[in-house]
C-alpha cells in the first residue's frame, strides 16, 4: 500500500474548499448563536451504550467501535444528537430548565450515501430540550429556515408532516398495533404497491386499504391542511391538523422566501420522532439537506423524560450546493498584498505593517521585478510591493508601476 | 412551469414506458431507442437514455425527477433512496432460481451465478447459508451447463430460455414488474407537475 493513500470515505479539505466549509460553519455557528442557542462540543469518543437503546439506536454495524483497558465498549460518535441528548440529562438532574444547545462536528460510521461510504461527515444542527408546544415547533422551523438563508441557498422548500397523523388515522381503522410501523414505512416510502399487498395479505379490507393509500398523496401546499380537516374528523387528528396550522401561520407571518410543503404522509424513523417532522429541500439537491423534528421520548431512555425538538445539516451537502448555486461568500479571497525584494529586513517589516492593518499579506522570494510581477499574475494578488535596494516600487497587478 | 426530467431505460422496458410518459402528456414522441443523443429535450420534458440499472441512481441523485425500472433492479439496488410509487403492471416477471432439476439453491456452500449478486448475497445472508456468488452480466444460464455454478438467479418471464438449455425454475423468490421510481426532493421541489403526473399516470394508465 502507497503511503500516500487515504481509507475509503474520508477526505481531504485544502485550499478553497476547507476555507470555504470553515466560512460555512462560521456562517451557522453565527446564525445558532444569535437564535439563543448555545454552542456544545462533545467528545469524539463516547461509551457506546449512548448509541443504544430502544429508541434512536445507531446500528452496530454502522458504528465504528473498540474497547478502553477496562474492557468497556467505545464509539467514535455516529451521531450527535444523541451526546447532546446525555448532556442535556446529565444537566436536568438538577435542573429542570429549558436547554438550546447546538453543535457543529464531525461524526464517525460507514453510512452509505448514494453509493458511496462515507466514514466521516460533519454536521450542524440544533435540538430544544425542555419545552414543547406550537412555540417551540415554531421556533426550531424559524431556526431551521434562518440557517439555511444565512448561507446563501435559494427557492428552498421547508417540508412539513407530523408522525402522529399517519398514526392516528391507523389506529381511527382499527389497525392492529404491529401492523403500524410497517405501514408507516410504507406510507412515508410511497410505496402504494407495498402497502397495497401487506394490506391484502394481512387480510385488510378494500374501504380501509383505499382511506390508507390516501395517506400517500396527502401532500402540496399548506391548504393541504384544510383539505385534510374535512376529511379526518377524528380528534386526534383534528388537534394535528390546528398545531400544524398554527405553527405554519407564523413561519408565513415572517414572509421567508421559502416556500412551505405540507405531507401528512410524512412518518421517517418512526421509532424516533414523536410530533412534527420537517425537511429542508433544494431543486438542486437530490435528497434532504436539513432534517428535523420532535422527539419527545428519547430524554426518557437517558433517565430525565423531558420534551426535546431539534434538527441536522450536512456540512458536506452545503458546499456542494452551495457549489451548484453559484454560491461564492464564501469563497476564500486571494492574498492582498504582496511583498518581495530586498533587502530583507525591510520587507519583513512592510509585511508586518500591513498586516497590522488587516491585509492578508504574502512574502515573494524572487529576486527580480519581471519574476516577481509573474509570480503577482499567478496568486492573483492585486497588489504588491517590490523593495529594490533603496527604492520601494508599488506594482499593479495591471501592470503599472509606482515609484 | 419546471421542466420534469425522466430517466427512461432502454432494451425490453423501453416502448411501454414511453407509452406512459406519452399518454400523461409529456412530450415523448420522436423518442427511439437507439438514438444516439443521450438526452432529448422536449417542451414540458427532458428524456435520459440509460441502462436499465441505472435509472434508479440518475432518479436517487435528482438528476432525473421521475424514470421507470423493474422491480428486480430496485431489489439488486436496495439501498438506493428512490419513491417506489407505483406499479405500471408490464414486463411482468419472477426472479427465480434456476438450475439442473433436484438441486437445491439453498445448500450450503452452493454456487450461484447471477447478474443480481446484492440481491443474491442478501438472500443468502437471510437464510445463514454460505454461497459462492458469482457476478456475471448476462447468459448467466451458461453457470449450471458449463459447471462454473450449481445454480443461477435470474428472471423468467415464460421460462423458454431455460427449457432450451435443459434447465429448470428450483423456487420463485421475487415477482418483478415495472415500477414508477420518483425522486423525494422532486416531488416536493416541481410539487405542482410531480403531483399531477403521478397522479395522472395512477389513474389513467393501463398496461
Amino acid at each position: 500500500m502507497s503511503r500516500i493513500q487515504i481509507p475509503e470515505g474520508v477526505t481531504d479539505f485544502y485550499g478553497d474548499i476547507a476555507y470555504r466549509k470553515r466560512k460555512c460553519e462560521a456562517a451557522l455557528r453565527e446564525s445558532f448563536f444569535l437564535s439563543g442557542f448555545d454552542e456544545v462540543q462533545t467528545p469524539t469518543v463516547e461509551y457506546y451504550d449512548t448509541f443504544r437503546g430502544e429508541i434512536g439506536e445507531i446500528r452496530e454495524e454502522a458504528t465504528i467501535r473498540f474497547f478502553d483497558q477496562d474492557g468497556r465498549m467505545l464509539a467514535l460518535r455516529p451521531d450527535l444528537t444523541l451526546p447532546v441528548v446525555r448532556l442535556a440529562a446529565a444537566r436536568a438532574i438538577d435542573t429542570k430548565e429549558v436547554h438550546r444547545f447546538f453543535y457543529i462536528g464531525d461524526l464517525y460510521g460507514t453510512q452509505q450515501e448514494y453509493g458511496m461510504k462515507r466514514r466521516q461527515v460533519t454536521q450542524a444542527g440544533c435540538e430544544l430540550f425542555g419545552i414543547g408546544g406550537v412555540g417551540t415547533d415554531a421556533e426550531i422551523l424559524i431556526t431551521a429556515i434562518r440557517s439555511m438563508l444565512v448561507l446563501g441557498l435559494k427557492d428552498l422548500v421547508i417540508d412539513v408532516g407530523h408522525v402522529g397523523f399517519v398514526r392516528a388515522v391507523c389506529k381511527d381503522l382499527n389497525i392492529p398495533e404491529e401492523f403500524i410501523p410497517t405501514m408507516m414505512k410504507q406510507i412515508d416510502e410511497k410505496n402504494e404497491t407495498a402497502l397495497l399487498a401487506f394490506c391484502e395479505k394481512q387480510g385488510i379490507g378494500a374501504d380501509v386499504i383505499k382511506q390508507l393509500v390516501n395517506l400517500i398523496y396527502l401532500f402540496g401546499s399548506a391548504d393541504v391542511l384544510d383539505q385534510a380537516k374535512e376529511i379526518y374528523r377524528i380528534p386526534e387528528c383534528q388537534i394535528i391538523l390546528r398545531h400544524l396550522d398554527e405553527v405554519i401561520a407564523i413561519i408565513r407571518s415572517l414572509q421567508f422566501p421559502v416556500r412551505i410543503s405540507v405531507d401528512l404522509g410524512m412518518a421517517p424513523n418512526i421509532h424516533y420522532y414523536t410530533g412534527m417532522v420537517f425537511r429542508g429541500l433544494s431543486p438542486l439537491f437530490g435528497s434532504s439537506i436539513l432534517s428535523g423534528g420532535r422527539y419527545d421520548q428519547l430524554m426518557e431512555q437517558f433517565g430525565v423524560p423531558m420534551e426535546a425538538t431539534g434538527f441536522a445539516l450536512g456540512v458536506e451537502n452545503i458546499l456542494y450546493l452551495l457549489e451548484q448555486q453559484g454560491v461564492t461568500m464564501f469563497s476564500r479571497p486571494p492574498l492582498q498584498y504582496l511583498v518581495g525584494g530586498c533587502p530583507v529586513d525591510l520587507v519583513y517589516q512592510r509585511i508586518q505593517s500591513y498586516m497590522d492593518q488587516g491585509y492578508r499579506t504574502g512574502i515573494s522570494y524572487q529576486t527580480t521585478l519581471d519574476a516577481f510581477r509573474e509570480e503577482m499574475v499567478r496568486q492573483g494578488v492585486e497588489r504588491g510591493l517590490f523593495l529594490d535596494g533603496k527604492k520601494e516600487l508599488s506594482v499593479e497587478k495591471g501592470g503599472a508601476i509606482h515609484g | 412551469m419546471a421542466k420534469i426530467t425522466v430517466a427512461l431505460a432502454k432494451g425490453r422496458l423501453f416502448q411501454k414506458s414511453m407509452e406512459v410518459f406519452q399518454q400523461a402528456g409529456l412530450d415523448a414522441d420522436d423518442l427511439t431507442e437507439d438514438s444516439r443523443q443521450l438526452i432529448i429535450k422536449g417542451e414540458r420534458a427532458e428524456f435520459l437514455i440509460v441502462k436499465p440499472v441505472d435509472v434508479p441512481v440518475y432518479v436517487e441523485h435528482g438528476v432525473a425527477d421521475v424514470g421507470i425500472c423493474g422491480k428486480d433492479t430496485l431489489l439488486e439496488k436496495s439501498g438506493t433512496n428512490v419513491l417506489e410509487m407505483l406499479d405500471l403492471g408490464f414486463a411482468v416477471c419472477k426472479l427465480a432460481f434456476a438450475g439442473y432439476g433436484g438441486t437445491d439453491p439453498y445448500q450450503s456452500g452452493i454456487r450461484v451465478a447471477t447478474k443480481y449478486q446484492n440481491y443474491a448475497r442478501q438472500i443468502y445472508r437471510e437464510r445463514g447459508v454460505s454461497a459462492e456468488i458469482i457476478s456475471l452480466s448476462g447468459s448467466v444460464e451458461l453457470g449450471p451447463i458449463l459447471g462454473l455454478s450449481d445454480v443461477i438467479l435470474d428472471i423468467v418471464e415464460s421460462g423458454r430460455t431455460l427449457k432450451e438449455n435443459g434447465l429448470s425454475v428450483l423456487e420463485e423468490v421475487a415477482n418483478s414488474s415495472a415500477r414508477l421510481c420518483v425522486n423525494r426532493v422532486s416531488l416536493k421541489t416541481k410539487g405542482k407537475e410531480m403531483r399531477s403526473l403521478v397522479l395522472r399516470i395512477r389513474e389513467e394508465w393501463k398496461p
